[in-house]
């Protein structure tokens, strides 16, 4: 498949691993020592960088507290630790300065990428942290509540009839004010360390995802 | 009103997972031809009145794909499936899903619809392996519309009796006798 289409074939294992650190993340460099600006091994003194793990926890790529709760996010600090993450690993900066540089600043740089999709989105950072708890959310889940459901269903038909563009900004307003009260009620659950429950509410959540999908196809 | 729904099933303990039989993987295209044409000719949309007494109502929700599923059954005086409605808000894989599962229940008893597989549906209509849940649903659904259709005829069978009054007289002495049976709820 690889072949067909023409890709490189993926390094092994053991070609990975020289790339990857394993110091965990420090603010110095692994090599020279010198302080580093942001969490990740890119070191601009000595210009040697590593990927990291992962499994690196999101959070801590971002200099983000985890503990207490990890759904709590400062977002406007979560973009700004973002884009300073980027500049240090970014690709283009790197790809002068060898083969194995260059590649490990794009490991790093697409984890970055993903990290901060994952936890500057609440339902995704919702999936990450219950998964990081043992209860990722699973295809088989379902919600249970039948009064919650035909009140999605409800939403979707009045969706599918609706004539006006007000009639669907209604309903969107609906739903993101179901959300906000959702999101709010699922950062509670998390501090409390409610999994269970929090969980519940995120299959609730993503329903209503479901009917906000549908109206901006709309 | 969303907070006292969520709250209220929130302390309910979600139900265990059920162990699923996968299929082997379907070939090539992602949608085959089977799906599309129940995609794009869905058989059965619609709703039957919920309320009526030989009407089962399914109602699933798989939050994975934000797919919500109605599936409906009307059961005649044998326990056969006499018609069929769905309503599916979801991906193309879940709206074939359940129309092929009213063309498939359709006719049968209560106990032939509430055997059918996921597997079955999957392999009839070609589903890739990441949509095998769209097929799940679809079996969840019509299990759910006849627990629902059961539930209401075990209510039907013991309804709570309401209080009344037996009065008699006796057609010899004309004596009146009245008797209070209160309700039993």
């Amino acid at each position: 498949m690889l072949v067909r289409l023409g890709l490189a074939r993926p390094r092994t294992f053991f070609q990975l691993r020289s790339i990857v650190s394993t110091h965990g993340l420090t603010r110095k460099c692994p090599k020279c020592s010198s302080p580093l600006s942001t969490p990740l091994p890119a070191c601009a003194n000595c210009w040697s960088i590593s990927a990291v793990p992962n499994d690196t926890p999101y959070h801590d790529i971002f200099s983000l507290p985890s503990g207490g709760n990890a759904f709590k996010i400062d977002t406007s600090l979560l973009k700004q630790r973002f884009r300073e993450a980027q500049s240090v690993c970014h690709p283009d900066t790197w790809a002068s300065k060898g083969e194995n540089e260059e590649e490990a600043a794009q490991i790093l740089s697409s984890l970055v990428n993903h990290a901060y999709q994952t936890l500057s989105n609440p339902l995704s950072r919702l999936d990450y942290i219950l998964k990081t708890n043992g209860l990722p959310f699973a295809e088989d889940d379902r919600v249970e509540d039948t009064d919650f459901l035909a009140n999605v269903l409800m939403m979707h038909e009045d969706l599918q009839e609706a004539e006006s563009q007000q009639e669907v900004e209604r309903i969107e307003s609906e739903i993101e004010e179901q959300m906000s009260e959702g999101i709010d009620e699922v950062e509670r659950l998390i501090g409390e360390q409610k999994w269970e429950q929090a969980k519940e509410l995120g299959l609730k959540l993503r329903s209503l995802e479901g009917v906000r999908r549908a109206s901006r196809n709309k | 009103m969303f907070r006292s729904a969520i709250s209220r099933t929130i302390l309910n303990a979600s139900r265990p997972a059920v162990s699923r039989v996968t299929v082997r993987p379907a070939l090539t295209r992602a949608y085959h031809e089977k799906v599309i044409s129940h995609y794009e000719r869905p058989r059965n949309v619609g709703s039957l009145p919920k309320n009526d007494i030989d009407v089962g109502t399914g109602l699933v929700g798989a939050p994975a794909c934000g797919d919500v599923m109605k599936l409906q059954i009307r059961v005649d005086e044998n326990g056969v499936i006499s018609d069929v409605k769905f309503k599916t808000f979801g991906c193309g894989s879940a709206i074939a899903s359940s129309s092929y599962m009213t063309e498939r229940v359709k006719g049968l008893t209560l106990e032939e619809a509430g055997k059918i597989k996921n597997t079955e549906i999957a392999k009839e209509l070609c589903l890739p392996p990441v949509k095998l849940h769209c097929s799940m649903l679809a079996e969840d659904a019509i299990r759910s519309a006849i627990r629902d259709y059961r539930s209401k005829r075990a209510d039907m069978a013991n309804p709570k009796q309401s209080g009344f009054i037996d009065v008699t007289q006796s057609a010899v002495t004309g004596e009146t006798v009245a008797t209070a049976h209160p309700g039993q709820n």
